[in-house]
């Protein structure tokens, strides 16, 4: 991938697109292989390795519910070894950007619905991570919000979605990629889909994946 | 963050709460034991050891049920995907609860200092030596505690770490002899600590052999959490 590529994961079993974020985020073992992120193996454990350049966040993330949103991003700004005159400018433009109002000082578990994800992604994004691993990001947020916070301002972020509603990421991602039966069964453009006339969907997905793999070998 | 989660959820209460309580022998149980309970199998000082065994496996139970709800709930994921080393998430609970388990022990050697004090051979220093001892034998259980929580689901490692503390703990305090090798032997010293030949020195050997103990398990701890899916 590219970067600053938007790639959409789905996958058949649904599961296998967020075991392999997963295991991309070091949350995970892989039973065999490597793994290489960002131009750096998985095993680089050190502070500029790829874990400070790799963010990830869940479908249910966990952040302690009795942390406001603020002192989620403040923790997350001190585990990024971003120095504190920095963190505060970065936390006020990020709780700008994530429009959580009041509930920014409230403990996250009293916040209202979509606070902990805001956060969440808020988090991630506070270390300015070179990629940004998403499995189902936001669904507690309405479509236009949704849409909005995952136009991430930098352009220098390679974004991997993992979702189990492609429709939902139009207009988001640029790629798409389907992994079945543990191989990626397709790896395309989503202008590929739009030229087959195929939806992005899992259906529109399917198609265009088994229309490459029934597609005649090019003569040498 | 820790120490604050414990005790936002309470548990740090129960800790403590359960140490406290252990005191109570001590305190409620006359020094001197009358001729109707000449054979009750413990004194004051027997109850108090084998009160605070108690308070340690559960302790243990609570230290694995932590850990394992970290890690299902996702909190120890979370951090480790900001590259918080596995070792140091799973330390750091290690450290709170020792903290707590240390903090706790202060008022039972107290209580065991005021109600039993003229009756303890070795003065002051041998119930020091003695709860010190009796500090890292907790060390150990919790360790115990731990490792069933980076290998086990919730509520399988909380019944685990207990019924292993309570297996390690309770037989000594009761008389039953035990290899060297296991942790216990704190809680032996404390609970014969009015008639110790060599108090000192037993709670020397016993808080080195705990802490050893405690040392391996933690290793083990560190490498399944390591291992572990979060």
């Amino acid at each position: 991938m590219p970067v600053g590529a938007r790639l959409l994961l789905v996958s058949h079993p649904e599961a296998a697109a967020s075991l392999l974020l997963r295991v991309l985020a070091g949350l995970a073992r892989a039973a065999a292989g490597t793994v290489a992120l960002a131009g750096l193996p998985r095993s680089d454990d050190s502070p500029a390795g790829w874990r400070r350049r790799v963010a990830y966040v869940a479908s249910a993330s966990a952040i302690y519910g009795w942390l406001s949103p603020v002192e989620a991003l403040f923790l997350a700004a001190d585990l990024a070894g971003i120095e504190r005159p920095d963190a505060e400018r970065r936390v006020d433009e990020m709780v700008e950007h994530l429009r959580l109002g009041a509930d920014a000082t409230r403990p996250v578990s009293r916040g209202g619905p979509g606070v902990l994800e805001r956060t969440a992604l808020g988090a991630a994004l506070l270390g300015q991570p070179e990629v940004l691993l998403l499995d189902e990001p936001l669904r507690a947020l309405d479509p236009a919000e949704r849409r909005r916070l995952l136009r991430l301002p930098r352009k220098r972020v390679t974004l991997v979605i993992a979702s189990r509603y492609p429709a939902s990421e139009e207009g988001i991602v640029n790629q798409v990629a389907l992994i079945r039966d543990g191989r990626v069964a397709l790896h395309a453009g989503v202008d590929e889909l739009t030229d087959a006339a195929l939806p992005l969907n899992a259906r529109g997905i399917d198609a265009l994946a088994n229309a490459a793999h029934a597609a005649p070998a090019a003569p040498s | 963050m820790a120490l604050r989660e414990l005790w936002i959820s309470f548990r740090l209460l129960v800790v403590l709460g359960a140490l406290l309580v252990a005191g109570l022998p001590a305190a409620l149980l006359p020094p001197v034991m009358s001729p109707d309970l000449a054979g009750a199998p413990l004194d004051p000082l027997g109850w108090l050891a084998l009160a605070t065994a108690a308070a340690m496996a559960l302790a243990a139970a609570i230290a694995a049920a932590t850990l394992a709800s970290e890690r299902r709930r996702g909190t120890a994921g979370w951090m480790a995907a900001r590259a918080v080393p596995r070792a140091t998430i799973a330390l750091s609970w290690f450290v709170a609860f020792a903290l707590l388990l240390s903090i706790g022990l202060v008022p039972v050697a107290a209580v065991a200092w005021f109600a039993l004090g003229p009756f303890l051979l070795g003065g002051p220093a041998a119930l020091v030596a003695a709860a010190a001892a009796t500090a890292c034998v907790g060390g150990a259980t919790l360790a115990i505690g731990l490792f069933a929580g980076a290998a086990l689901p919730r509520w399988p490692a909380a019944a685990v770490a207990a019924l292993v503390a309570t297996a390690l703990l309770v037989p000594p305090v009761l008389g039953a002899s035990a290899p060297w090798w296991l942790p216990a032997d704190g809680l032996r010293v404390l609970a014969e600590l009015d008639s110790a030949a060599r108090p000192l020195a037993d709670s020397l050997r016993a808080a080195g052999v705990a802490l050893g103990v405690a040392a391996v398990v933690l290793v083990a701890t560190v490498v399944t959490f390591e291992r572990a899916d979060l």
